[in-house]
């Protein structure tokens, strides 16, 4: 009997086997992969890209006249923002409208939140979606139902405030009432905000609540003792959610003037509308996304002020944050 | 229990206070951005395969409309039976490059992003043939982008020549270059709803030039701004019936007004009194003509002294939905022919608000008359594939004059007044009916178009435009304004502008 030798089967090490968990890993890759890859293409590679071009001429009419610039498009934009230029103006616009916005639009969702959570209340679900629905229509439509909701002649405002006795301003025909015309438009959508603050809400111990009726403590004490503190991550949360979606601020702006110019008269010029107005109309998209990246650093700064500013006034029940 | 009931009675009345806000109901429609520009919704048709490739053995050219007119329904569906019929036609006689047949592929994109969409496809390489119809402003803001039309003309045995050589010249870009085919022209006139005169027991205004104007008390006055003033005044109605030109006028509560700028911008406005320019002769200076001051004052007065020019808010009230001049609630407006594609909320209904109005003469300012003119062109891109074979495409789109009554205009050449009569009035008749419009009018009022046209280019064009846009936007919104200052703001604006031209 003759015995071949396999010698390469011999002297082979054994195939190794993947591990489950590896496998798992590039399984789980491979069906992210869309997802990757839309990232990586459409969000990725144009942050990486209009860096890179904030330091560039760009534009987008001449792409042939491409060329490197170093930081004129930062010094042209300090240069706006001293001289109370374009930058200057819509960055004042864009601060103006924060401070109206983001804390009235708080304290309503804080406020609805707190009524749906009462235990009186007789249809709470009802409330809830009729509170949240307005989140659900797109915003070119609800700007522009609501042009007509605050026209100064006809709208219904104006009818009611008039019917009271009262003036009806004008609101986005006159440049001193478009800004808080606007912020009412953005109320009406805070039912997203207002769910987050029902879900802290209900996750507030009611030990503490008894703990301060023992104690003798009214509503209020148990608001500003109990409720406050127990839901401040939320309100930290909803109001850094808050300035961000404030700095991206453009839609209901741009419906109520597509030429982009902030009309009347300038008062709805916000930050992105002048960024829209140099990329799109004037061309210079280099500069455009210079101003970009500026708006990135105001936002990333005033996230580091919030975050700094939360040891003071976060509760963590856990400790931890 | 009490407690209970407040609960309640928050809740409801925090969804009420949302309902109502919800069901306010939108009183304002658009105005078109544009001229011709549709309030319409439009179909969108996206871009086809890259201009001047080969498909099926068909050189490919691409026609982009949307800078303008031509994105409302009927437009959309007209014009694609227009491609239908040339495409058919260069199956049967190929006259491409080569003997190729040539297809042509249309791109519809809505006039709000049109701008936008035509520069990331010209920016990324993949920019279309043909663009058009566009205007004068629609061409300039792609200044430089645009082939010289002369030469494709005349390899087309197309004779530019027979065109007014003034025209041609306002049709030029800076460097002198025609970059535009001429196609429709849209004079200006007085629109006047006759409804409205007739209930004031007041004369029609004149539609010859010379003519003059019959006033209430039956004397004969020259047909001036100023006349235009005293009649608007007595057309403007509040809710007690009174007109502004009596004591006791309650201006807060108008039903009906006598004059409106329909969807106007500063310049065309100020040169419906004269013809002029915010940039002076040297080409580099900012300036504001004194007719032009003239006419800003007019019409600021109208709104605020004389209130026969609806503000802003009145003007996106339910009571003019927007389009005041439709609503059948104001007497006369300058209009362009373009104006006629918004007439009606349904183009093929009879109207329910304006349903019997003609066209008057253009007042004059200082005996002078003048009647701002829009010009549609389709232009071709420097970067199309096949330049000839566009301009091939281009002149048979121009040769079917049907399409420039779509779009609310005339021919430049032929019997316009047969035109008018076999298509425009054949458009107008299911909204209007039984309405005649004489139309010999707008014909007149093309002799008396400004020398220099009222969109024509200044240093920094386009922030230019957003500057004093800017300021001019606080016109119909802002009483109590110092109109000196406002002239000041708007030359230093400009004057900025011009220094830092690019």
């Amino acid at each position: 009997m003759v015995i071949v030798e396999d010698k390469e089967s011999v002297h082979a090490p054994p195939p190794r086997k993947m591990s489950l968990a590896r496998r798992e890993t590039l399984l789980g890759l491979a069906f992210l992969s869309p997802w990757l890859v839309g990232l990586v293409v459409f969000v990725a590679m144009p942050i990486i890209a209009s860096l890179a071009l904030s330091f560039t001429n760009f534009n987008i009419l001449h792409p042939e006249d491409l060329r490197f610039i170093g930081l004129d498009n930062y010094s042209r934009m300090w240069n706006e923002l001293l001289s109370n230029g374009a930058v200057g103006q819509s960055l004042g616009v864009t601060a103006r409208f924060t401070l109206m916005s983001v804390p009235l639009s708080i304290g309503l969702a804080l406020g609805m939140a707190l009524l749906l959570n009462q235990r009186l209340l007789v249809g709470k679900p009802i409330f809830r979606t009729l509170f949240f629905m307005p989140v659900l229509i797109p915003l070119v439509a609800s700007t522009i139902v609501w042009q007509g909701f605050l026209n100064g002649q006809s709208g219904w405002l104006a009818l009611i405030l008039r019917s009271v006795g009262l003036p009806a301003p004008n609101w986005f025909y006159d440049p001193a009432w478009a800004l808080p015309g606007l912020v009412l438009l953005g109320i009406w959508g805070v039912g997203n905000m207002m769910l987050i603050f029902l879900a802290g809400l209900q996750g507030v111990p009611t030990e503490l609540y008894e703990a301060v009726k023992v104690d003798g403590g009214g509503a209020w004490a148990r608001f500003r003792h109990v409720t406050l503190p127990m839901i401040s991550p939320v309100l930290f949360y909803n109001i850094l959610i808050s300035i961000i979606g404030v700095s991206q601020y453009f839609t209901q702006a741009y419906v109520i003037d597509p030429g982009g110019n902030g009309l009347p008269g300038g008062s709805t010029f916000f930050y992105n509308m002048n960024l829209y107005k140099e990329g799109w109309t004037y061309n210079n998209m280099g500069y455009a996304s210079a101003l970009a990246w500026l708006m990135m650093l105001v936002v990333v700064v005033a996230a580091l002020v919030l975050f700094r500013s939360s040891a003071r006034w976060v509760f963590y029940a856990g400790g931890d944050r | 229990m009490f407690r209970r009931g407040f609960t309640q009675f928050a809740a409801l009345a925090s969804v009420a206070a949302l309902a109502v806000s919800a069901c306010g109901g939108a009183g304002a429609t658009t105005a078109p951005s544009a001229a011709g520009a549709s309030t319409a919704p439009s179909a969108i048709i996206t871009a086809g395969p890259k201009s001047g490739t080969i498909v099926n053995g068909h050189i490919v050219i691409r026609w982009y409309v949307g800078l303008g007119s031509g994105t409302n329904p009927q437009q959309i569906a007209l014009q694609q039976s227009i491609v239908n019929d040339f495409n058919a036609a260069q199956d049967k006689t190929p006259t491409g490059k080569g003997g190729m047949p040539i297809m042509l592929s249309m791109e519809i994109v809505q006039n709000t992003t049109a701008t936008d969409i035509l520069k990331t496809e010209l920016a990324s390489g993949n920019g279309p043939d043909i663009v058009g119809p566009v205007g004068v402003k629609g061409r300039l803001g792609f200044e430089g982008l645009w082939a010289d039309i002369t030469p494709l003309a005349k390899t087309n045995g197309l004779d530019l020549t027979k065109y007014d050589p003034n025209l041609l010249k306002q049709l030029s870009n800076s460097a002198g270059v025609l970059d535009g085919f001429p196609y429709a022209v849209y004079p200006s006139f007085i629109f006047f709803n006759k409804d409205l005169f007739d209930e004031a027991k007041l004369a029609y205004p004149p539609q010859k030039v010379g003519d003059k104007y019959k006033m209430p008390d039956g004397t004969m006055v020259d047909w001036t701004w100023d006349t235009v003033k005293t009649v608007a005044k007595l057309l403007s109605v509040d809710k007690n019936g009174k007109d502004a030109s009596q004591a006791g006028f309650d201006p807060a509560n108008q039903t009906q007004f006598g004059f409106e700028f329909q969807y106007t911008e500063g310049r065309r406005l100020a040169s419906d009194f004269a013809s002029g320019s915010f940039v002076a002769a040297d080409g580099k200076t900012a300036a504001f003509p004194d007719p032009w001051k003239a006419a800003w004052t007019w019409y600021y007065n109208g709104i605020w002294t004389d209130h026969f020019i609806a503000n802003d808010t009145e003007r996106n009230s339910t009571l003019l939905g927007g389009n005041p001049t439709a609503s059948g609630h104001v007497g006369m407006a300058a209009v362009l022919q373009w104006y006629t594609c918004c007439l009606s909320p349904d183009p093929l209904k009879a109207n329910t608000g304006l349903k019997k109005w003609d066209i008057a003469i253009q007042p004059s300012y200082n005996g002078v008359i003048t009647a701002p003119m829009d010009l549609d062109v389709f232009s071709i891109t420097k970067s199309s594939g096949d330049q000839q074979d566009a301009f091939t495409a281009l002149a048979y789109i121009a040769s079917r004059g049907e399409l420039a009554a779509n779009y609310g205009g005339v021919p430049l050449l032929g019997d316009q007044l047969t035109f008018y009569h076999k298509y425009v009035d054949a458009l107008l008749a299911p909204q209007f009916p039984g309405n005649v419009v004489n139309w010999q009018v707008a014909i007149d009022m093309e002799k008396y178009a400004p020398a220099i046209h009222h969109e024509a280019g200044f240093p920094n064009y386009i922030k230019g435009m957003s500057d004093y846009t800017k300021v001019f936007s606080t016109l119909p919104t802002t009483p109590g304004l110092d109109m000196n200052k406002v002239f000041t703001d708007v030359t230093t604006a400009l004057q900025t502008d011009f220094n830092t031209t690019p």
